[in-house]
């Protein structure tokens, strides 16, 4: 699954069928290698996360979640992911950030896609707001 | 004179005020390259 | 050999965390003369309304030094802005524009920049210099820019600096020539060196 598919969206409760909102962006833990949570975009800059656990599915159309329940509101804005400078360790530019590859089962992160090409998320050291760092070489 | 005048006068005078300060920064921010000395040369020669 | 630039490039420079943050950027390039090392950066704010930070990038707290960034381990090897230079050894110690003499006693020229090692060496290979065309061979025109090895600099201050004569036998044009001057020269020192 890539990042810029599931942004947009809707968030839609299993139980119910009663639409939370869409998909903002999502939440990551790079020394985990995994996406933790999804953001769910509320009214104006305000988003709720709601944590992996309780997704029930990740599909090509929707976000299934079995509660609304352990949203956090997150007041700060979505980081940006894409178009978002590459620098390596040593600090040479990569490229720019294109998209970002996960396994839609485990929220396993697989890859980060460039306009230079492709890098392995266990090369990636770091995603901030200046910056994606991956390792040299 | 209309009051327009006072109005470009003002609206000149920030857009001057605003240049002067970003400028003032920006030089602040610069900087240059300096030699100092630590104890003639611990770490040998190269 | 780890890739050369000119040290007043470097301002302006991101200092960025292996986190992705940029915390600050490069103000000031600051070297040990006789050692021939950097030793550390003055830094600002970034953002068009910042001015100088109240701290300072030693050298040793740097991952590396890239040509589109000053990596850092996080924000909190930032230091306060003595540890890298004293407020009076800045206003002494500003090099461009320094004249370059050798130990003989003549006059190459002025020091227009100082040429760095990337990475984690920060090492000063040499100065870009504003050279008088008696003392290096070749030129037509009576000054150009041409890069000097350091050499075993002898001295430096904000005033002048004095190198070795025969670093000047070792100029370069560009830096990808230079940096294999700066190895020819090392060589030559070495076995000059050796018995």
């Amino acid at each position: 699954m890539l990042y810029s598919r599931t942004v947009g969206l809707p968030v839609v409760t299993l139980g119910e069928a009663a639409e939370l909102g869409t998909v903002a962006g999502l939440e990551m833990d790079l020394a985990r290698g995994r996406i933790t949570g999804v953001r769910v975009s509320g009214r104006g800059r305000r988003t709720t996360v709601l944590p992996w656990e309780v997704l029930h599915a990740l599909g090509a159309d929707a976000v299934l979640v079995r509660s609304a329940a352990g949203g956090e509101i997150r007041k700060e804005a979505v980081p940006k992911v894409m178009g978002l400078r590459v620098l390596s360790e040593d600090g040479e530019e990569r490229g720019t950030a294109t998209d970002l590859a996960f396994d839609a089962e485990d929220g396993r992160l697989e890859k980060l896609l460039t306009d230079l090409g492709e890098i392995p998320a266990g090369s990636v050291r770091g995603f901030g707001d200046y910056a994606w760092v991956v390792a040299s070489t | 004179m209309g009051w327009w005048v006072w109005l470009v006068v003002v609206v000149v005078a920030v857009a001057a005020l605003s240049g002067l300060v970003l400028w003032l920064q920006a030089s602040r921010r610069s900087g240059t390259v300096i030699a100092v000395r630590r104890g003639g040369g611990r770490w040998g020669a190269r | 050999m780890s890739a050369l630039m000119e040290a007043a490039r470097l301002s302006g420079r991101p200092v960025v965390t292996l986190d992705g943050d940029a915390v600050a950027q490069v103000k000031d390039t600051v070297f040990d003369g006789p050692a021939g090392r950097v030793t550390g950066f003055t830094l600002s704010g970034r953002g068009l309304l910042a001015g100088p930070l109240r701290q300072s990038l030693p050298w040793t707290a740097v991952h590396a030094l890239g040509p589109h960034a000053v990596m850092i381990r996080g924000r909190e090897v930032l230091a306060e802005p003595a540890a890298v230079v004293a407020r009076k050894e800045a206003a002494r110690g500003r090099v461009l524009g320094a004249r370059v003499l050798t130990d003989t006693g003549a006059e190459v020229g002025v020091v227009l920049d100082v040429v760095v090692e990337s990475g984690i060496s920060g090492r000063v290979a040499g100065f870009l210099v504003s050279a008088r065309d008696a003392v290096v061979p070749g030129s037509r025109r009576r000054r150009r820019k041409v890069y000097l090895p350091r050499g075993e600099t002898l001295a430096v201050s904000g005033r002048a600096l004095v190198i070795p004569a025969a670093a000047t036998r070792f100029t370069a044009d560009d830096l990808a020539e230079f940096a294999d001057q700066v190895a020819a020269y090392r060589l030559r020192d070495e076995k000059e060196v050796l018995p």
